[in-house]
């Protein structure tokens, strides 16, 4: 009973200090908002990073058919490799065909939609991917 | 019309609106850099220092928030880890022992005797104190943002307070 007694003026004294105005401050907030990138950047951002992701692989694809005539040494390993890349040049070029043969509209069309929809899943936060 | 907080966090979450983290920012910021200033013993550039790593931190971890306990105790939860991680690499834990070189019988200043004698309590006594009876958190609440079971907060407390009653004694003469 008697150590309530001694506890309360200690309980009384934390509560008279801790009386104090509330921070009446627009500006915090706003240098807050600053430090967060906007949606505009972060788009512009994760673009530049893809397109760069693309050029490097326009750019290995360029080297690797390149490559391919380049490539003069005889051996197994080599000749499979030869082969490997010969026949995945050969179903790129049947892509190429059936997209030539097929309508503008529809090549750009699955174009656009596979550009959506990489940004669309690009778009979506980590945990929910 | 003006949303409440709950649509405010529902559009922070759903869709990252800006411009409703904005408006939370500006509900809670006052309560959050007041908590943080008593952590930080007054020193309010520090403090606000961190209050905005806080809502940084609050922005890019808001789906995060589960909506179990009220938003300011959530983002006192994130205010306490910034300050404690801040506070190991900036300030390491000097807890005065020597209670003799205060002197916090002055008398004439409360604040400035309460932030003397607050300095000599540990981080976690620190916090604990100030969130139960400077904030008007509940034990419950203070045991979640200090992520600690309840009987550990209320032994923090209880012992910052028989440091803090013996070294302000001169108080309780004058009252």
């Amino acid at each position: 009973m008697a150590e309530n007694r001694d506890d309360k003026w200690i309980d009384e004294l934390l509560a008279k200090a801790s009386a104090r105005p509330p921070i009446k401050d627009a500006g915090f907030s706003k240098r807050v908002m600053a430090r967060i990138p906007g949606a505009l950047s972060v788009r512009a951002k994760r673009l530049a990073i893809q397109g760069i992701g693309f050029l490097v692989g326009l750019g290995g694809f360029a080297l690797s058919s390149y490559a391919i005539g380049s490539v003069t040494a005889a051996g197994d390993e080599v000749n499979r490799l030869l082969s490997v890349t010969a026949n995945a040049n050969a179903a790129l070029s049947d892509l190429s065909g059936l997209l030539s043969a097929s309508n503008p509209t529809t090549v750009i069309l699955m174009a656009t939609l596979l550009i959506v929809v990489s940004f669309v899943v690009a778009d979506q936060p980590v945990s929910k991917r | 019309m003006e949303k409440s907080e709950a649509q405010l966090i529902a559009a922070a979450i759903s869709s990252g609106d800006r411009q409703a983290f904005g408006a939370l920012v500006l509900t809670h910021q006052s309560a959050v850099r007041l908590v943080i200033r008593r952590w930080t013993g007054g020193d309010e550039a520090w403090a606000d220092d961190l209050a905005q790593e806080t809502f940084i931190r609050a922005y890019h971890g808001i789906m995060n928030f589960r909506g179990d306990s009220k938003f300011l105790t959530w983002l006192c939860q994130i205010a306490y880890h910034v300050f404690v991680e801040q506070k190991r690499k900036l300030r390491p834990e000097t807890e005065l022992t020597d209670e003799s070189g205060l002197n916090p019988a002055r008398g004439l200043n409360l604040e400035a005797d309460l932030a003397q004698a607050m300095a000599c309590l540990s981080t976690m006594e620190q916090a604990a104190i100030t969130l139960c009876f400077q904030n008007e958190f509940t034990h419950g609440e203070a045991a979640k943002i200090m992520d600690i079971p309840l009987g550990t907060l209320k032994s923090h407390v209880n012992r910052a307070k028989e440091k803090l009653a013996r070294l302000l004694d001169a108080w309780k003469r004058e009252g």
